[in-house]
């Protein structure tokens, strides 16, 4: 594709947000329902409820909290558990209907057995959060374990190097770029599980300020508080893709040189 | 697999099952908290003998099957068109851009506000979150077709419609098949999230209330039936998309054989 068509393409993707957001607003503020306002509104509401301390402190900083938390959580067990499972196949198949069920059960449900074990506050939560993101890093941690090229393996033998050694200095870094891309999956599934978590249990967070807003009928908060979410999405998004360039930039320029 | 393996995998699930009976039983860990396995079939069987279960599976399964199957539809039409036809995904990028890092769940409010608590609403909120992976996973299938095949085609004469149906189209169709299994999961999840934010059917209110009601042995049953439901799903869709893709397997086989 040329420069020209480049260029050309991405004026038509500003234009065509522009006139979504321009679309947004003039319907909202024609037409006579009370549950779209209008964008500017929607911004206005943003920057006084969103932003302000008392709702950074009372239900942001709760639901950054609890999402770190079940997120931490779910890549340490799923990154050692997968690659201990993978590295032993026999132990793998021995427990995959286990697996196969768990991870079938949608998150959500799970909430009111966690309410029952660990009561209210933070445990239940996090505890959902790191269930539902558990899988993605566990598969492919065993998936990537299980796939280590087997020269890689035998030259290290070769060389003279211990099990533990070869473990570490192979198989870990040969299985880390698909760790990552589970971790990846995980990350926005965090995002999600933090949100229903609250949205079903809980008095305070993002995810429980949402759903209070439609509740009381604060339709411009709803709004705010979406948009909050959508910006935590993009943002951890981004993060992540930086740090995996930083861990992963070995890989890559490897890749590269071969190529 | 090793057949003494595949005895041992069930002898643990067994094992498992037999481990929480006993530990309720003899009080290791409260009945009220892990009541054991037996009085959960026993209760759940009874609540299902009532008519009190299947009406529940069927409103979840409603909703899940018409969101999901609309998502299908205009995921894979709209990714069609933004894949085969640049223009449209010059136009609808940033768009993309700007709603994917949205939680899916978080438009259950707007969704509560504009269609109400009931199956409209949960409908609309399983096709918003499965909308985004078959869309996604379509677009850059028909995206990453090997050029080579399109100018193959061509140089054989085949006019632009028809390439995409007899070329393009299936070339993309694993991409299409693994957005639409993600996108099967995740529009459970949102099925079963709706109902127990908002509503009076469906499996997610089932469990809801049983807890809310202090009917452990129910919760249990309608946590179980629920993992079994997405297993069901999951496999179903793996079966339907290996004989779908037999033919792809088996030509990537054969390359590899050489």
């Amino acid at each position: 594709m040329g420069a020209r068509a480049r260029w050309l393409e991405g004026v038509a993707g500003w234009a065509v947000l522009a006139l979504a957001l321009l679309t947004w607003e003039a319907a909202a503020r024609l037409s006579p329902s009370r549950y779209v306002p209008p964008a500017s509104q929607v911004l206005a509401t943003f920057r006084e409820v969103m932003l302000s301390g008392k709702v950074i402190a009372g239900h942001i900083l709760p639901s950054l909290r609890r999402m770190a938390l079940g997120y931490g959580i779910a890549v340490v067990s799923g990154t050692i558990l997968g690659g201990l499972l993978g590295y032993w196949g026999a132990l793998f198949h021995v427990v995959e209907p286990v697996v196969e069920f768990l991870r079938a059960i949608p998150p959500p449900v799970l909430i009111p057995f966690t309410l029952l074990l660990l009561g209210l506050g933070d445990a239940p939560k996090v505890l959902v959060i790191a269930f539902g993101c558990l899988w993605p890093v566990l598969l492919n941690a065993i998936d990537g374990t299980r796939n280590v090229n087997e020269t890689f393996k035998d030259t290290a033998r070769l060389f003279g190097r211990t099990s533990p050694e070869i473990a570490w200095q192979v198989v870990v870094p040969a299985a880390l770029p698909q760790v990552f891309a589970g971790m990846r999956t995980s990350l926005s599934l965090a995002l999600i599980m933090m949100v229903l978590s609250e949205m079903i249990a809980s008095s305070d967070g993002v995810g429980y300020f949402v759903l209070h807003a439609q509740r009381t009928f604060d339709v411009p908060a709803v709004y705010s508080g979406i948009l909050l979410l959508g910006l935590f999405g993009y943002a951890f998004n981004r993060v992540f893709v930086r740090l995996e360039g930083v861990m992963l930039h070995w890989h890559r320029g490897y890749t590269a040189k071969r190529l | 697999m090793p057949s003494h393996i595949r005895g041992i995998r069930w002898l643990l699930v067994l094992a498992l099952l037999a481990l929480g009976e006993v530990a309720s039983r003899s009080g290791a860990v409260d009945p009220a908290v892990l009541p054991p396995v037996t009085a959960v079939v026993r209760a759940f069987a009874a609540d299902a003998a009532a008519g009190e279960v299947l009406p529940h599976v069927e409103a979840t399964l409603r909703s899940y099957a018409q969101g999901f199957g609309l998502a299908l539809a205009v995921g894979i039409g709209l990714g069609v068109l933004m894949g085969a036809l640049p223009g449209c995904y010059g136009a609808g990028r940033i768009l993309l851009e700007f709603l994917r890092p949205i939680p899916s769940v978080a438009v259950i409010p707007i969704a509560i506000l504009l269609l109400g608590i009931e199956f409209k609403m949960r409908t609309a909120v399983v096709f918003y979150a499965a909308l985004w992976p078959i869309l996604l996973n379509t677009m850059y299938g028909i995206y990453d077709v090997d050029p080579a095949y399109v100018d193959t085609a061509r140089i054989f004469g085949r006019r632009r419609g028809n390439i995409l149906r007899v070329v393009v189209l299936p070339a993309a169709l694993p991409y299409v098949f693994t957005g639409a299994r993600i996108a099967s999961a995740i529009a459970l999840i949102l099925a079963v999230t709706a109902e127990m934010v908002a509503g009076s059917s469906g499996l997610g209110y089932y469990v809801k209330s049983a807890e809310m009601s202090l009917r452990v042995e129910e919760m249990y049953g309608g946590i179980l039936l629920t993992g079994i439901l997405g297993y069901l799903l999951n496999a179903g869709f793996v079966r339907l998309e290996r004989r779908a893709l037999r033919w792809h397997r088996g030509f990537t086989g054969q390359l590899a054989a050489g």
